[in-house]
Order: C-alpha cells, then sequence, then structure tokens
C-alpha cells in the first residue's frame, strides 16, 4: 500500500534526478510501532476499566487512557522517525531538499511569495 | 458593547489575513506558494482540522449528552495524526514532481483518467458546500449565543464571510497561514479562559467529575444510546481513514504547499500532542450538566457554561476565538471548492481567466454558503455525506500512492460512485445501521464494486496496462525535463 523500497534511490536523487522517491518509512517494524496507539484507541470502550465507571485520581480513566494513548502516539511516531532517519531517510530527505531547491530556483520571479 | 467587541475582533481576523502588500498573481502561487512553506506555517495550517467550530460547539454538546464517549474526536484525530505521518509526504513529494494543484489532480494524473479527475472534483466540490455553511452557520450561533442578538448574528456571518472572500482572493494560501496562526493561539486562550471560569465556579475538575457521577455513572462508560462501543470503533475508523488519507480536497493545499516531506513528517509526528486542547470542551460539557437547564441544546453548551461563569470581556474573546475557528476552514474550503472548480471542472485553457475565474467561484461560493445560512435552509443532511461521502476515496488514495498504479481509473470511479450511493441510501433512508457508520459499512461495497469490475476490465482487456505510460513515475524525468516549471497543474 505503501511504498517500500530503499537503497538506490539515494544514489539515483543525489545525482540530481527526479525519479520518485521511494523509502522505507512504511516498514513492518515502523508501522508496528505507529500502529500501536493505535489499536490502544479503537479498543478503548471494551477496557475493563472504560466499561465501568473507574477514576483516576479524581478524573475518568477513559480520560487519563486516551490522554495516554495521545503521548503515546507522539513517543511512538518520534521512534518511527528516529529509526527512519537512521536507516537512510536523513539522507533521502537531503537529496529531496536538493531537487526542491533546484525546482524553486527555476521559477520566474514574482510567481509567488 | 459585546456585539461591537466581537465584530471588531472578526474584522482583525479579515486585517490579518490581507495583511500583505503583495498579491498573489497566478493560480499556482495562490493556492500552493512555491511549494516552501516552513515547518510552522505548514503546522498551523495543519492543525487546521483540530480546532474548529465543532471544538467550540459539537464537542461540549456531545460530552453534556454521552459524557466520555465525546473523546472519540480525541481518538479520530489522533489516529489520523499517524497515517498523514505516512502518507502525506509521498502526496507532497507526487505533487511537486508532478505539478499538483489540487486532490483531483493527484487522481487524474497517478490513473491517467480525466473521468475521474472530474469526477472526484465534482463530488469534492458538492460535499464542501454544506462544510462551508457549517462554518458560517456556526459563526452566526457563536456570536448569537455570545451577545443574545440575533441581528448581532446575521450581520456577523455577512461580515465574516466578506472578509474570508477578501483574504482569501488577496492572499491565498499565505493569508490562510496568518489567520490560522492567530487562530490556534486564540482557541487555546479561549479554551483555558473557559475552563479557568469553570474551576473558578463549579469547582476543580475531580469535584465536578464527582458530582455528575452522583448524577449517572453512565457518563463516563461510553453506553449512552447512540454513543456505544459500537458508534466508538466505527466512527473513530472511518473518520480517521478519511483523515488520514487525506480524501478532504480543502486539506491537499498545506500538504502541496509544504517546504518538504520532512516537514510534514516532522509535524504529523508531534501535531497529536494539540488533541489534548479536545478536553477542556469534553470537560466543560460535563461541567455543563451540573450548571445548565436540562435539554439545553447540545452546541449551545460551552457558550452557556462560559455565560453562567465569565464576565464579559472574556466572552468576547472566547466568542473571537470562535469566530477564528469558523474563518480559517471557511478560507480553507472555499479555496478547495474553487480550486476544484475552475481548474478541474472549467473547460477554461487561459491561465489568467482561469485565475479570475477562480475568485468569482471562492465569491460564489462563501454567499451560496452564507445564503443557505442566513435563510435557515436545511442543507446540514448534506453534511452527514460529507465525511462518509469523502472517506470513499480513501481506497483509491492507497492505490495511488503506490509505487506503481495496477488499478484502471474507472473501476475506481465505480467504485467510489457503490460508496457515497451507499452512504446517500443508508442516510437519507434512515437505514438503521445498529449505530454502526454509513461510512465504514459503505466502503465494503465500494471495494466490491473496484475488485469486480478490476477483475473484468484484466480480464477483458488482458494484457493491456492499467495507467497511460505518461502517468508512471519513471518517465519523471522525460516530464520534468518538458516542464520546467514544475508548479502549474497537473490538469493545466
Amino acid at each position: 500500500m505503501i511504498p517500500d523500497a530503499s537503497g538506490p534511490d539515494s544514489a539515483r536523487l543525489a545525482s540530481g534526478s527526479t525519479a520518485p522517491l521511494s523509502t522505507s518509512l512504511a516498514s513492518p517494524k515502523r508501522l508496528a510501532i505507529a500502529l500501536t496507539p493505535v489499536v490502544g484507541i479503537v479498543v478503548t470502550p471494551f477496557l475493563p476499566f472504560v466499561s465501568t465507571p473507574t477514576f483516576v485520581f479524581g478524573l475518568p480513566a477513559a480520560v487519563v487512557w486516551m490522554a495516554a494513548m495521545v503521548i503515546g502516539t507522539v513517543v511512538a511516531l518520534q521512534i518511527v522517525e528516529r529509526s527512519y532517519q537512521r536507516d537512510g531517510g536523513a539522507a533521502l530527505d537531503a537529496a529531496e531538499a536538493a531537487l526542491d531547491a533546484e525546482r524553486l530556483a527555476k521559477l520566474p520571479e514574482g510567481e509567488a511569495h | 458593547m459585546l456585539p461591537v467587541l466581537i465584530i471588531l475582533g472578526i474584522v482583525a481576523i479579515g486585517a490579518i489575513g490581507v495583511w500583505s502588500r503583495t498579491r498573489q498573481t497566478s493560480l499556482s502561487g495562490w493556492s500552493v506558494g512555491k511549494r516552501d512553506l516552513p515547518r510552522w506555517t505548514t503546522w498551523f495550517l495543519q492543525a487546521g482540522e483540530s480546532l474548529t467550530t465543532f471544538s467550540f460547539l459539537g464537542l461540549a454538546g456531545i460530552a453534556y449528552g454521552g459524557g466520555v464517549a465525546a473523546l472519540f474526536a480525541v481518538g479520530y484525530l489522533t489516529i489520523s495524526c499517524v497515517l498523514q505521518y505516512f502518507i502525506t509526504p509521498r502526496q507532497r513529494q507526487l505533487g511537486a514532481n508532478r505539478g499538483y494543484l489540487t486532490m483531483a489532480d493527484f487522481f487524474q494524473d497517478r490513473f491517467g483518467s480525466r473521468t475521474l479527475g472530474k469526477t472526484v472534483a465534482l463530488v469534492g466540490a458538492l460535499f464542501l458546500i454544506p462544510y462551508l455553511q457549517l462554518q458560517i452557520t456556526g459563526l452566526g450561533l457563536i456570536v448569537q449565543l455570545a451577545t443574545g442578538s440575533a441581528d448581532a448574528s446575521g450581520f456577523s456571518m455577512i461580515v465574516a464571510s466578506v472578509l474570508v472572500v477578501v483574504f482569501v482572493i488577496w492572499a491565498g494560501i499565505r493569508g490562510l497561514a496568518r489567520v490560522a496562526v492567530f487562530k490556534d493561539f486564540m482557541m487555546v486562550a479561549a479554551l483555558v479562559i473557559v475552563l479557568a471560569g469553570v474551576i473558578a465556579s463549579v469547582g476543580g475538575i475531580p469535584t465536578v467529575v464527582e458530582k455528575v457521577n452522583a448524577i449517572s455513572s453512565g457518563y463516563f462508560t461510553m453506553s449512552r444510546p447512540g454513543l456505544d462501543a459500537t458508534f466508538w470503533v466505527s466512527s473513530v475508523i472511518v473518520t480517521g481513514l478519511g483523515a488520514g488519507f487525506n480524501t478532504f480536497p480543502h486539506l491537499w493545499p498545506p500538504t502541496l504547499a509544504a517546504k518538504s516531506g520532512a516537514v510534514l513528517r516532522r509535524n504529523s509526528s508531534w501535531i497529536a500532542i494539540y488533541q489534548l486542547s479536545l478536553f477542556i470542551p469534553i470537560l466543560v460539557g460535563l461541567a455543563g450538566i451540573l450548571v445548565l437547564k436540562q435539554k439545553t441544546p447540545g452546541n449551545f453548551v460551552l457558550l452557556s457554561v462560559a455565560q453562567h461563569t465569565l464576565p464579559e470581556p472574556l466572552i468576547a474573546v472566547i466568542a473571537i476565538g470562535g469566530a477564528a475557528a469558523a474563518m480559517v476552514p471557511a478560507g480553507a474550503i472555499a479555496m478547495g471548492i474553487s480550486m476544484l472548480v475552475s481548474h478541474n471542472l472549467l473547460p477554461v485553457k487561459n491561465p489568467k481567466l482561469r485565475f479570475r475565474l477562480n475568485h468569482v467561484i471562492v465569491a460564489v461560493a462563501v454567499g451560496l454558503a452564507l445564503a443557505f445560512g442566513l435563510a435557515k435552509s436545511d442543507i446540514a443532511a448534506l453534511l452527514l455525506l460529507t465525511y462518509g461521502g469523502l472517506t470513499q476515496f480513501a481506497p483509491a488514495v492507497a492505490i495511488a500512492i503506490g509505487r506503481k498504479v495496477r488499478v484502471h481509473g474507472i473501476p475506481v470511479v465505480l467504485g467510489i460512485a457503490a460508496g457515497t450511493i451507499s452512504v446517500a441510501i443508508i442516510t437519507f433512508a434512515g437505514i438503521k445501521t445498529g449505530g454502526v457508520d454509513s461510512g465504514l459499512i459503505s466502503l465494503a461495497p465500494n471495494l466490491i464494486v473496484l475488485a469486480v469490475s478490476e477483475l473484468i476490465r484484466r480480464t477483458v482487456f488482458k494484457g493491456q496496462p492499467a495507467v497511460p505510460s505518461e502517468a508512471e513515475e519513471a518517465n519523471d524525468d522525460a516530464l520534468a525535463a518538458a516542464r520546467p516549471v514544475a508548479a502549474e497543474g497537473a490538469s493545466a
């Protein structure tokens, strides 16, 4: 569903090609990490502390759980992003930036502001 | 005094939008700039859908009637951040390489099908009109509730609509971005003020929770009629998919205008934190159970609680925040509609004429929505189709972001048609679905029709490629060479 390839693209982009970027961003490992809080959100109404009135420090457990899922999502995506950067994403980003700079330089003055 | 303050605030919002020495002079510059919007500008545009009139009017109302089930909005918006992290950089990359200006460009180009491009443009523009009306009517309601004056409500709707038309036409996406920054700060300030009022007047959050629990513990278990586990799961999934796959046409300009995929990725990885602010209207809705009369209409809850707990000048701040929350999405939606019509539907080749027509369509779209709002016309039923209907684009987006598109455009058109018709039938025929969202159910006929018609195509036209060669990304080098300025849209 989401493009999944790596390696040759870095070299192709570094050579200045405008061919499509392709990344291993959506690798199974990274998808699994990112989707963990998603599953936690979907199953919320079935959790025992949500299906019965439960309170944590005076707050509804559902509110505390969803706050944890929001923060968990941010943490999960930070892990995914770092993993991606480590596995070659940084080079792809740099190559994409170089291509965009080239494209911007070709835009006529006054095209946009 | 209060109406004057609010109208002045609305005028100030419009002034921020046109605060630019230079007017946009081309359709591409107007809609996506130079595709170089920096991280924070993109952030505020991306966050636009998190804090809207729904946060002000809808969410507190759902909490007032259904308790913690209102958290579903936090759920689907958070899920959409995860999906957007993976999907929007790819959409932006294709847009930059192949010159998209709209969502319809993306479909037309990826599937090599004009029919699909025009279908998406038509369906998208039609579904956005009631969504635009919702923003303008919501603004009027906020002013009416804050001031108690129906005249002030109508007048504020007219003033805000005119200002939206002016700043959108003048500055395009850059103007929208400036107002979006102001809006987010105002919204957060307004929500904090409302919460402070509740704490000062009713008691701390644990006190509110304890008192509501004494009335009924059902507010804390997602068991209220119509707001149960089935509602939660289906609405969280379908709305999360719709927003995550970027199926709303007015959300495409921020994606296409971003400086890079990395900007979109990094923003998406943090932006879920915004959803924490939605806990405030939910808690205010719970406080409403304690301070408001029974059967208060849901949309009235947040501002009614504010009136019970806050002095007049602070009500003005909240109303201006609410007005900004309506004007930013209204501007984005007006841009979305005008781009789809002028760029994808009208057969106009002359770029200058098309740009002028685009401006006319902005004014017509906002004018129509305002007229429906002032006449209190009930096109809200169409809004029921908007979410479920636009989510029917999600399978096509999933196919189109792949490296190679292996499905023909016509099966995709047929699938979208089947899904959208299914949503309409379920909605208007009043078919009981046991609480399952009509958009989720309709993905089934959508996928079945898509799969069967693609299978038939492959059998009948054996060996023929699904998309024409110019739609293949492998040819992008040649395309780029032939198109030195990759900024004017694919269908230009």
